[in-house]
């Protein structure tokens, strides 16, 4: 029986905990706060679903995500990863970023060219989404 | 035809000290495709923005985004400087093809080792997927097995170049993923061949 559990906490773990984004440049002081510690990133790092992104003045960084997708944040910002799916066998996205400060520079990747409804990045007064030709169309 | 929509923006001041309701701001950047929209939305309503360089202000979820204005390449580089110094190199994806019931490539393919080094060189600390594919001639078991040969034969080219890689994953499809649908046992060149992501 303990052993079932075992199993079940080590695939619940690897479920929830699996890499989405990769820390590509860092200048200064730069913070993943993950639960409720506080991670100094280094180039290198893995990112995960959840991971709130802190930049410190004279600080930036810059990550890629593992559907391409770039991401770089100037100085004194704060951007949580809400949401990350990427299953294109599945069909299977989700891309929910949340920024509440500062400067950043995003250049989406293969879930905003087969399924651009599924990118959010919500800021404090609204969302900014990407579209397709047909989406555009119609909003249009 | 695929429709390709690719969208680069670059975004948010948040002007806290100015306004008692935060300000945001919103600028869609060049990216070198066809395709490129962001629609920016309140409560209040959306609009799209759809020419580089083009801006939206937004200053309460109640109100809608303003206008679109335009901001110059120089006020953008400098407003946003921060955030673009930050900004890593794209990754590439680049196909290397095989002989026919080989892991040996073709001439042309092996031309393309030495730029395909520069390109992991120039993203290090760099992350590669091998992804190792093959045509539908011969049985689906022996397709796994040979997918797998053309991926660890570009692995093993890979680690004896001396670079320290954060991860090298090697993945086959075998005869699973065609570039060029074809029926069983057909011979296709361009299904023959490894994935190289590089990020």
């Amino acid at each position: 029986m303990l052993r079932i559990f075992f199993i079940l906490f080590c695939l619940l773990s690897y479920l929830f905990s699996a890499d989405i984004a990769i820390v590509k440049v860092v200048n200064g002081d730069t913070f993943a706060k993950r639960d409720s510690t506080m991670l100094k990133l280094k180039v290198g790092n893995q990112l995960q679903v959840g991971d709130t992104l802190i930049t410190k003045a004279g600080s930036n960084i810059g990550i890629i995500f593992h559907d391409g997708t770039i991401l770089s944040l100037g100085e004194n910002s704060i951007l949580t990863i809400d949401e990350f799916l990427f299953k294109p066998i599945e069909n299977e996205f989700k891309f929910d970023i949340d920024m509440s400060k500062g400067l950043a520079s995003f250049e989406s990747g293969k879930i905003g060219t087969l399924s651009p409804e599924s990118v959010k990045f919500k800021v404090p007064e609204g969302t900014v989404g990407i579209r397709g030709t047909k989406f555009y169309v119609e909003v249009k | 035809m695929e429709t390709v929509v690719i969208v680069t923006w670059i975004g948010m001041l948040i002007a806290a000290l100015m306004n008692p309701t935060p300000t945001t701001t919103v600028v869609l950047v060049e990216n070198g495709k066809a395709q490129n929209a962001i629609v920016v939305e309140t409560k209040a309503g959306s609009i799209v923005v759809d020419k580089p360089g083009g801006y939206v202000n937004i200053n309460s979820k109640n109100e809608k985004p303003s206008e679109i204005n335009i901001m110059s390449e120089e006020k953008i580089n400098s407003k946003f400087k921060s955030a673009i110094e930050s900004t890593p190199l794209k990754p590439i994806h680049v196909l290397l093809y095989f002989k026919s019931g080989s892991n040996e490539l073709t001439q042309s393919s092996k031309d393309k080792l030495p730029q395909i080094l520069k390109s992991i060189k120039e993203r290090m600390p760099c992350d590669v997927n091998v992804i190792g594919h093959t045509d539908t001639a011969g049985s689906k078991k022996y397709n796994e097995k040979l997918s797998l040969q053309r991926a660890n034969s570009v692995k093993k080219w890979i680690n004896l170049q001396n670079i320290d890689l954060i991860d090298l994953k090697v993945e086959t499809y075998g005869e699973t993923d065609l570039l060029v649908k074809t029926a069983d046992n057909v011979s296709e060149k361009k299904n023959r061949r490894v994935e190289l992501l590089i990020r």
